[in-house]
């Protein structure tokens, strides 16, 4: 009897450390490795849902782009992405003679260490210096021409004089404009 | 010898409910032990699931990240066309249209004066220089430009004879240019 009373006793206290144990090792482990789980997989779900947005957004941003080839293609005309001297000279040429206005210089007055000194997408502007004459008539319209021009262009100075068979002689300062 | 209990009402055989509290006992711990196993079992599964979640979420996102930098490439003319166009409505909020200053002065100056000299900056600094035959022309002169809305500081610098070979009033006049009418 009191053999059978301490083998029951041995046995309740054993049963009770053993589920103190799986309860501590066992149930409470695992519940701290899923817990810890659990978080980072929010973190991955998040991390994929933001991934997802921004992927969503880029590819809304290229189809955009995309669509506006003729836009795209203004814009580089208007503000190309170099200096692209020779066709502004060629537009100035062609819009003179469209005008009647004679051109006798053309003077680059651009500092190249502007260019050098800015940073990506950067507007740099270039400053040219140019001389010519002709009638009133001529100068306004070659000066309504320039303004209007695809190229920005703007005239910062102008300065003209009459000479003595009545023709305009100007002087004018213009800016145009690259992005870096 | 008879056993006498002189004890009967006070003892009694405590033997099978201990049995039966050792045995209830038991069976709860053991149930509660079969629990925890469980428990653990299901929270094993659940881990290596999320893990295996994990792992696999950890794949997808690194997948869409290399899609995502395989296009940057794709993106700089993109930027650049963005920056095109927004560094041109900068520049076409500020760029000058110096035919309507033409136009304004056409209409506002009186028709006998003529010019021979202008000057004109982007600050709206104009300087005239031109002939009229007298001061009353001049007077006209001034009198249109200054009730022009788009002229302020009208200012008469100087007048005297022309010393050239046309005779009358040579004169300079400044004057500043609104800056609306520039940049319209």
């Amino acid at each position: 009897m009191q053999k059978d009373f301490k083998t029951q006793s041995m046995a309740v206290s054993l049963l009770t450390l053993v589920c103190i144990l799986a309860g501590y090792f066992g149930v409470y482990k695992f519940w701290e490795k899923y817990s810890i789980a659990a978080a980072q997989q929010k973190v991955v779900i998040r991390d994929g849902q933001t991934l997802a947005a921004a992927q969503t957004e880029l590819n809304q941003f290229l189809d955009q782009f995309e669509s506006l080839e003729k836009e795209t293609e203004i814009a580089r005309k208007a503000l190309p992405t170099n200096e692209e001297l020779a066709v502004l000279l060629a537009s100035i040429d062609e819009l003179s003679k469209l005008s009647g206005f004679a051109i006798s210089t053309i003077n680059q007055n651009s500092n190249p260490d502007v260019a050098k000194a800015v940073t990506q997408f950067s507007v740099i502007p270039m400053d040219l210096q140019i001389s010519g004459s002709g009638s009133y008539f001529s100068f306004k319209d070659f000066l309504r021409r320039l303004e209007s021009h695809l190229r920005l262009i703007d005239v910062s100075n102008i300065n003209f004089r009459v000479d003595e068979v009545e023709n305009l002689q100007v002087e004018m300062r213009v800016r145009t404009y690259y992005q870096k | 010898m008879q056993e006498i209990n002189l004890l009967k009402s006070q003892l009694k055989d405590t033997t099978h409910l201990w049995q039966t509290r050792a045995r209830i006992m038991t069976m709860a711990l053991t149930f509660l032990l079969i629990l925890e196993l469980g428990g653990s079992g299901i929270l094993y599964v659940l881990s290596k699931s999320t893990q295996s979640k994990i792992t696999a979420g950890l794949a997808d996102n690194q997948q869409t990240q290399n899609r995502i930098n395989e296009q940057e490439s794709q993106l700089t003319p993109a930027k650049a066309f963005q920056a095109q166009t927004q560094n041109l409505g900068n520049l076409l909020g500020l760029h000058i249209y110096w035919s309507n200053f033409f136009e304004e002065l056409s209409a506002r100056t009186f028709n006998k004066a003529s010019f021979q000299n202008i000057s004109a900056d982007q600050s709206g600094s104009i300087h005239l220089e031109g002939l009229v035959k007298n001061y009353s022309e001049l007077g006209k002169l001034l009198l249109g430009l200054s009730t022009s809305s788009q002229f302020e500081e009208v200012k008469l610098l100087s007048s005297s004879p022309s010393t050239g070979e046309i005779s009358g009033l040579s004169f300079s006049i400044d004057l500043k240019v609104k800056k609306a009418l520039l940049y319209k």
